[in-house]
């Protein structure tokens, strides 16, 4: 049988179709256009300035997993205000799907201008998609721009003399939220060391209390963090030491943090089922709008529900039917309550691909002043990164108290940092957690498993 | 001839040329990852041979994730197929509403699971959620439990809430190939005197087996990819008692940048997939030379 003409151009023509398909998605030639928001196209400097140059907007973006995308607005107006002609597209994503996106993005070359990391792993493992920002920070800021910031900051981000990011905000962990109400209602005091928390929660379980001390044990991170609290209240250097591989996890000041963990959820400390919960949003609603929860574990940042744009949180911490207070245990019980944890919130980081890397350079600097000013002082997002700063927004009465409780923990009671920097390790550690949380080791058996990976983690 | 060749060659070629680009691609590129160690970002990868694998199968998780494999995928199929066919043989009679009933039992089919995975662990939440509420209410509180909270309950919540999702697709296969069987064979058996549970187990069932089949295999890879339910309700815990392959390669690749281990993993899944794959092949011909013989 003869193939027609038609059938073969039909087909000629089927074959460029599917090329045309397959291949333009892939594309890294898009010239943006003025409000083009693709932060990953590959147009090359001299056009950026052209287009500087000819008055056009040049849109960046900027993804992270915080502030919240009406929390950024105020701050991308702001940044247009005074940076006419760049304009900051935000892209908010849930943490671990921000990681998952930037890790494709990244690769493939349609990556956001300015990004957001945690100190640590994160931050090593993007290091190839980072620019080194000391040079355009001593250029902006003089050589001793360092002293800028928060000092432990810019120890967690320095690689050599270099910065692959900047800190954005502080933060604190390994602390307990309590709701007063339910301490006078029962005509309880505050614990203050491990016995009297355990007989408090069992008194408060008495009463009916189901959250008697809420986690959200299902996240890995909120685990870490009490773990690591209690380390740093039994022994800090020892606890940084085990990480970094110069102590054993089988030290009995280690094996006895295990313990210590194991005992909060066989003696029925922490309510029943928290390992079948997360922390977000499944256990910190319960605190911060249902009202149900006399304690709780968890960071800092709580402070920022004082001046939430929510109605219902805002209420909750305002309207003083349920006053709220912070403290640290005294788990290892010597008397002295637990130092906590520090951390970086956001290292802000640019791509090295950008197509616009003086204008996300600019966008950064800001985010390092004006940015961070409205973040923490319209939002309390944060704890300041800079050392010239004062949180200078509105609080009630009692915010304020707690503000000055987290500060001066900030100030004068912090054991060493939030960051474990081994992904390996952290995985352990967080498994063994929850094996001993099920009672399905003991303290000494998870210690070695621990140590077994510590002894194999590549640092 | 020639001509005739080449022209169909240039009709299939499209097809190709996107299944070479989206499926054999990425499998190629999957396996040489797996042979490297690769946090999935950098641009250089260090060429590490077989260890991937080595590490894989001297991991502990390794034996929880085939043993839940197994029990879900164990679970779910029979107890689908099961609800599945009854409930078909329910609704085809004519009963008053069956299109109504058969719309609401496909309904969990089309929902998303991660709204599904969501109410699910509002209902099955410890202290206030639905189910134990409901239990203490009935004065059985010694079967409120810590559903997704114990190792020894988290596995059989999920396979639950998986077979309330799909038993509505077993019974529309059932369904629809129930509708299929003549129903003079059904006439015969009546007028020979078979009651009605003999016409289903002697007619009904063995009729079905390609419907079977196709559940069986349907139900192994659906298992084999479980994803979405354990991921939300339980991110794969407590300590991996609701680990699945999909959700420790995501572990692996997004949470400890360990690209070339997740690689090796999908590459033993993929192997798992493929038996699973022949199997079905297999009982497909075999289902075939069945139906020649029967023609004859």
């Amino acid at each position: 049988m003869r193939i027609s003409r038609k059938a073969i151009f039909a087909a000629i023509l089927c074959i460029v179709l599917v090329f045309s398909v397959a291949c333009g998605g892939g594309s890294t030639q898009q010239a943006p256009a003025a409000n083009d928001s693709a932060g990953g196209s590959t147009q090359n400097n001299a056009a950026t300035s052209e287009s500087a140059v000819s008055g056009e907007t040049i849109n960046i973006v900027y993804q992270s997993w915080n502030p919240r995308a009406d929390q950024m607005e105020l701050v991308a107006q702001d940044f247009a205000n005074k940076y006419p002609g760049i304009e900051v597209e935000y892209i908010q994503v849930p943490y671990t799907d921000h990681i998952q996106k930037l890790k494709i993005d990244l690769s493939s070359g349609q990556g956001p201008d300015v990004f957001a990391l945690q100190t640590g792993a994160p931050l090593k493992e993007f290091r190839d998609f980072e620019v080194d920002l000391a040079p355009l920070a001593a250029q902006t800021w003089g050589a001793d721009w360092e002293k800028i910031f928060v000092p432990f900051t810019t120890e967690l981000i320095r690689d050599g003399s270099s910065y692959y990011a900047l800190p954005l905000g502080v933060g604190y962990a390994g602390m307990i939220w309590a709701d007063l109400s339910y301490f006078t209602k029962y005509n309880f005091e505050l614990p203050k060391n491990l016995t009297e928390l355990k007989s408090v929660t069992q008194a408060l379980r008495g009463h009916g209390e189901l959250y008697p001390l809420a986690i959200g044990a299902k996240d890995d991170w909120i685990n870490l963090d009490m773990w690591m609290n209690i380390m740093n209240d039994i022994n800090s250097a020892k606890l940084y030491s085990a990480i970094d591989g110069n102590t054993p996890f089988t030290d009995p000041e280690v094996v006895e943090s295990f313990a210590i963990w194991q005992s909060l959820f066989t003696e029925r400390v922490f309510q029943d089922g928290a390992l079948g919960v997360n922390m977000y949003v499944d256990t910190t609603d319960l605190f911060e709008r249902e009202r149900i929860v006399p304690m709780i574990t968890n960071g800092a940042w709580v402070i920022n529900s004082y001046p939430n744009t929510d109605p219902e949180i805002f209420a909750a911490f305002n309207d003083g039917q349920n006053p709220k207070t912070v403290f640290t245990m005294d788990w290892n019980n010597d008397g002295k309550p637990a130092p906590v944890q520090a951390n970086v919130e956001i290292a802000v980081c640019m791509n090295k691909d950008s197509n616009y890397p003086d204008q996300a350079w600019e966008f950064i600097s800001y985010l390092m002043f004006g940015g961070q000013d409205i973040l923490v002082n319209e939002y309390l997002m944060y704890f300041p990164s800079r050392v010239d700063m004062d949180y200078t927004g509105e609080l009630s009465e009692e915010g304020k108290e707690n503000l000055e409780i987290l500060m001066d923990w900030g100030a004068n009671n912090v054991g060493g940092y939030r960051e474990n920097p081994y992904p390996e390790l952290k995985q352990s550690i967080a498994d063994n957690l929850k094996a001993l949380a099920l009672d399905e080791v003991t303290p000494e058996q998870a210690a070695a498993a621990v140590e077994a990976v510590s002894q194999s983690s590549q640092r | 001839m020639q001509r005739r060749t080449i022209a169909g060659y240039m009709f299939i070629s499209p097809l190709f040329l996107l299944f070479a680009i989206f499926i054999i691609y990425p499998i190629i590129f999957n396996i040489y990852v797996s042979f490297f160690e690769w946090n999935g970002i950098r641009p250089e990868m260090n060429f590490t041979g077989i260890e991937n694998y080595i590490n894989i199968f001297k991991d502990p998780v390794m034996v929880k994730i085939i043993r839940n494999f197994v029990v879900f995928a164990f679970f779910t199929i029979i107890i689908q197929a099961f609800l599945g066919i009854s409930f078909a043989s329910f609704f085809i009679r004519s009963i008053k509403g069956s299109d109504f009933y058969r719309t609401v039992f496909y309904i969990p089919v089309i929902a998303t699971p991660a709204i599904i995975g969501n109410i699910f662990s509002r209902i099955l939440e410890t202290n206030r959620g639905q189910l134990n509420e409901a239990l203490r209410a009935i004065g059985l509180d010694f079967l409120a439990m810590q559903w997704l909270a114990d190792p020894k309950y988290a596995l059989g919540c999920i396979i639950a809430i998986n077979i309330w999702q799909w038993t509505g697709y077993s019974m529309l296969m059932y369904y629809a190939n129930m509708l299929n069987i003549p129903s003079d064979i059904y006439e015969a058996a009546t007028v020979d005197g078979a009651r009605p549970y003999q016409q289903f187990f002697r007619i009904t069932i063995p009729l079905l087996r390609s419907t079977h089949f196709t559940l069986f295999i349907m139900g192994a890879l659906g298992s084999l990819k479980c994803f979405d339910l354990p991921y939300i309700l339980t991110k794969g815990g407590p300590n991996y008692a609701t680990e699945f392959f999909p959700t420790y390669i995501n572990k692996k690749s997004f949470e400890l940048f360990d690209q070339g281990g997740a690689s090796a993993l999908t590459v033993i899944m993929l192997v798992i997939a493929m038996i699973i794959t022949l199997a079905q092949v297999m009982l497909y011909t075999r289902n075939n030379k069945d139906k020649e013989l029967a023609e004859r």
